[in-house]
């Protein structure tokens, strides 16, 4: 982990972690929800939809303390004998408030690339564009409940 | 005229320039001599003391040798007199390097010391910082001062208790904070004539000295907790002392879920009464005779006849007078001893409508009595941490609650909990208690609750359309620990903030999950189950890839009604605290829409380790999918060494493939 003090580059933080029985077992077939798409490692898609994001309508415009973005990126390789059935849906959308971007491709038979990145545009948003934010969110979270489906394997 | 005065004015500050400029130049001949920057050697000063002080400010250990330390503790010592008169003082010398600017400072550099100004002297006779230049920054009167403390600031008869606060100057990292006060307890007919001293802390302590000190005929009780340790016996000034020491002690972490401090780092436990008997008899005395007086005053009776009426079995009396003194009478909250252990009587509490523990435990015997329901105090300890039967005195407990005989059955009350259920006690379970009984003598022990006293029943039922979007209909039923939190969180809310409250519940499912109706039970009843029902919609909540939907059985709305031990920690140190035993069940229906076909539901588990019992699984039949699961925390904590085996529990139960239901088309 680099210094979080160091206020002019960003904080890296570098670890690794195994995960037993990642792709589960569900009768034919197996179910692997990656890190990324999962949001899994994310502050954003753990805390955000929740924080500001849980009442449908607001009176007032709502102060989101800050802009920010981030990017994520995994490759997953899988076992020669894997095959891929379904992947997670992709996802795009822009506007005022935000933009986000998710999407897992499969680059040859056993490895797939997952991307996300998400923009919080404006630290300021009024009742309208609150909606907006909403709907995004909304994207974010749906996508983290599609797995990877693979055939089920041994 | 203006010029004038503008002049005036630069030939003023021109002259205040010039003197600061010599004063300046004055302080810089002196500090010349007396060179600020070089350090003041340990061996230079003369004040043995003082001499320790900076040696550790310059010398002594530093983030190298403890580098998670917020502070290192370099001396903490209490020497405990008791005097013939039953007069007890304690004086206490602690001397603590700062490491961790901002954790260090919280910790030590701001101290705030309870003392009870009607029964005892606290006199501050050091509070000083040395820092690297060797020089001590004495805490000025203005630095040490008497507060009332926040919890008693708006209960005026609990004034008594202060709190003296100590704010010690320059303070920085690296500095080094020396305190010593002596506390002067006078004997009185409740003092507690023992106590309890943490031998250990979280940061490391270097020398940890405890000295019991006694006149000659009196034997103090004394055992140690948590760690094997044997005090040193000498004699000083007719008295016989024993000196507990501990040196060297490393730097320790709590863990997420530990226990209390005294439950898990070592304790001495001292007393200075022979017997439980002799602790028992004047305290119980004076509270029973403070708390319930004979004859009972009139209007003790007449509003315990208001609070009654329409009640016919002393149960319904009982719960009636338990609910008054929970919910009608403010709860402060006072430490129990800290302004000694007699109760105010219980007209002047009905008059105030606010008290601490022990006033609402006198008013509630005290109204109980006058309908014929006899009852007594009882003291108990929190947290697990044992009572050591053989230390009699009352400075082992931090809680009283009340026993009432209701029926002939024994009936737990605790009503400073101010959404409490009647007969669910949670403080003092699983341990020794010390029954306050005219005529009592002798230590009870009180069994953990039940599990089935604390049950949390959720139904749910899931309609999933076509294309994604997701009906959910969840109806809560919850008694006993669960019905106390649920009142805690419901009972303040009304209109827009409750539906707010149940939005936000709504939004556990989805961000665009929307709360489509709601409605709470009694959320003043102490008897039964509490009740919630809510329906939520979830738009595109599933939707599908390819031909094939994973549907996440939808987590519940209402946290409360949701409490399964939390086993994030690979391995631990201490033991986990699972709180008060209770039960979880859950049934839950799906309806999966017309063109998909189920491919997998979760399969039956079955299981049982140390603190944990647990069966879970899923149906399916045609359309429709069933789910059925029960969760059982039968103990208050997991010891270390079955840890193992609880989290593998905890694991296999938490598993996402025990979290979904996967659909093809077809």
């Amino acid at each position: 982990m680099t210094s979080p003090l160091a206020l002019f580059s960003p904080m890296e933080v570098n670890f690794e972690i195994k995960v037993p029985n990642a792709a589960p077992k569900t009768g034919d077939y197996r179910l692997l929800r990656t890190v990324v798409t999962s949001g899994a490692l994310g502050l954003v898609e753990n805390a955000l939809p929740r924080m500001i994001g849980s009442q449908p309508t607001r009176k007032f415009g709502l102060d989101a303390q800050l802009t920010f973005q981030y990017d994520q990126n995994e490759t997953i390789t899988l076992p020669a004998d894997a095959k891929i059935l379904a992947l997670p849906n992709p996802a795009s959308s822009s506007n005022q408030v935000t933009a986000l971007s998710a999407s897992c491709t499969k680059k040859d038979a056993t490895t797939i690339a997952c991307a996300r990145s998400f923009q919080l545009k404006s630290r300021h948003i009024d009742p309208n564009q609150y909606k907006t934010l909403r709907g995004s969110l909304a994207s974010l979270t749906q996508i983290a409940r599609q797995p990877v489906i693979l055939a089920g394997g041994k | 005229m203006k010029k004038s005065l503008y002049v005036a004015i630069v030939l003023l500050a021109a002259c205040k320039g010039s003197d600061s400029s010599k004063q300046s130049a004055k302080a810089g001949t002196k500090a010349a001599a007396e060179d600020p920057w070089a350090k003041k050697s340990a061996s230079d000063i003369k004040d043995p003391k003082l001499a320790r002080l900076v040696e550790l400010a310059t010398n002594g250990p530093d983030k190298d040798k403890y580098p998670q330390a917020d502070a290192i503790v370099a001396l903490e010592q209490d020497d405990i007199t008791y005097k013939s008169d039953g007069t007890v003082v304690t004086k206490h010398h602690s001397i603590v390097k700062l490491l961790d600017p901002q954790r260090g400072k919280e910790k030590y550099a701001d101290l705030h010391i309870p003392y009870d100004s009607k029964r005892e002297t606290l006199t501050i006779e050091t509070a000083r910082t040395v820092n690297a230049d060797g020089k001590p920054q004495v805490a000025s009167k203005d630095e040490i001062g008497d507060i009332v403390p926040a919890a008693v600031a708006d209960a005026t008869i609990y004034s008594d208790v202060r709190e003296r606060v100590v704010t010690f100057p320059a303070v920085d990292t690296g500095s080094v904070l020396e305190l010593e006060y002596t506390r002067t307890t006078k004997a009185t007919p409740d003092s507690p004539l023992g106590g309890e001293e943490m031998l250990a802390q979280w940061n490391p302590v270097l020398e940890r000295i405890v000295s019991i000190s006694a006149p000659a005929g009196i034997a103090p009780k004394l055992a140690v907790e948590g760690q094997k340790l044997e005090p040193k016996k000498s004699r000083a000034g007719g008295n016989t002392v024993w000196t507990y020491k501990l040196e060297n002690q490393p730097d320790r972490h709590p863990e997420m879920g530990s226990l209390v401090e005294a439950a898990v780092l070592p304790r001495l436990v001292f007393g200075f009464q022979p017997s439980w008997q002799k602790v028992v008899q004047p305290v119980a005395e004076r509270f029973l005779k403070a708390a319930v007086p004979s004859p009972l005053p009139a209007s003790i009776k007449a509003e315990a006849d208001r609070i009654v009426a329409g009640a016919t079995t002393p149960a319904e009396k009982a719960q009636k007078l338990f609910a008054y003194v929970a919910h009608d009478i403010r709860s402060v909250e006072l430490p129990l001893g800290w302004a000694g252990y007699e109760p105010h009587s219980p007209e002047v509490v009905l008059q105030n409508r606010y008290a601490d523990e022990r006033d609402k435990v006198g008013l509630l015997l005290a109204l109980a009595s006058s309908q014929g329901i006899s009852g007594r105090p009882v003291l108990v300890r929190t947290g697990k941490v044992p009572v050591v039967a053989s230390v009699p005195t009352i400075a082992q407990f931090d809680r009283v609650i009340a026993k009432l005989d209701v029926d002939s059955k024994e009936v737990w009350l605790d009503p400073s909990d101010e959404h409490g259920q009647y007969n669910v006690a949670f403080a003092g379970q699983d341990n020794m208690v010390l029954p306050l009984d005219k005529g009592g003598s002798e230590l009870g022990s009180r069994p953990a609750l039940d599990p089935s006293t604390s049950i949390s029943a959720t139904k749910a039922d899931f309609k999933l359309a076509a294309n994604g979007d997701l009906e959910a209909t969840y109806s809560y039923e919850m008694s006993g620990w669960y019905a106390d939190r649920a009142q805690s969180e419901l009972r303040p809310l009304k209109g827009e903030l409750l539906d707010r409250y149940f939005q936000k519940g709504a939004a556990e499912l989805a961000p665009t999950a929307l709360d489509k109706g709601h409605e709470v039970g009694d959320t003043q009843s102490v008897t039964g189950s509490m009740s919630v029902k809510q329906q939520v919609t979830a738009p595109g909540y599933s939707t599908a890839q390819a031909n094939f939907r994973v549907f996440e059985l939808p987590p519940v709305t209402l946290g409360v009604a949701d409490e399964v031990p939390n086993a994030g920690l690979s391995t631990r140190k201490t033991p986990l605290w699972l709180g008060t035993p209770r039960t979880e069940k859950g049934e839950i229906t799906v309806q999966v829409p017309s063109g998909w076909k189920v491919t997998y539901v979760p399969p039956k588990l079955e299981g049982k380790t140390e603190g944990l019992s647990y069966s879970d699984g899923c149906e399916a039949s045609g359309q429709t999918i069933t789910c059925k699961a029960e969760i059982k925390v039968d103990k208050l904590v997991v010891p270390t060494d079955k840890y193992g085996a609880f989290r593998e529990a905890i694991t296999k139960l938490q598993a996402y493939e025990r979290r979904i239901v996967l659909l093809t088309r077809g």
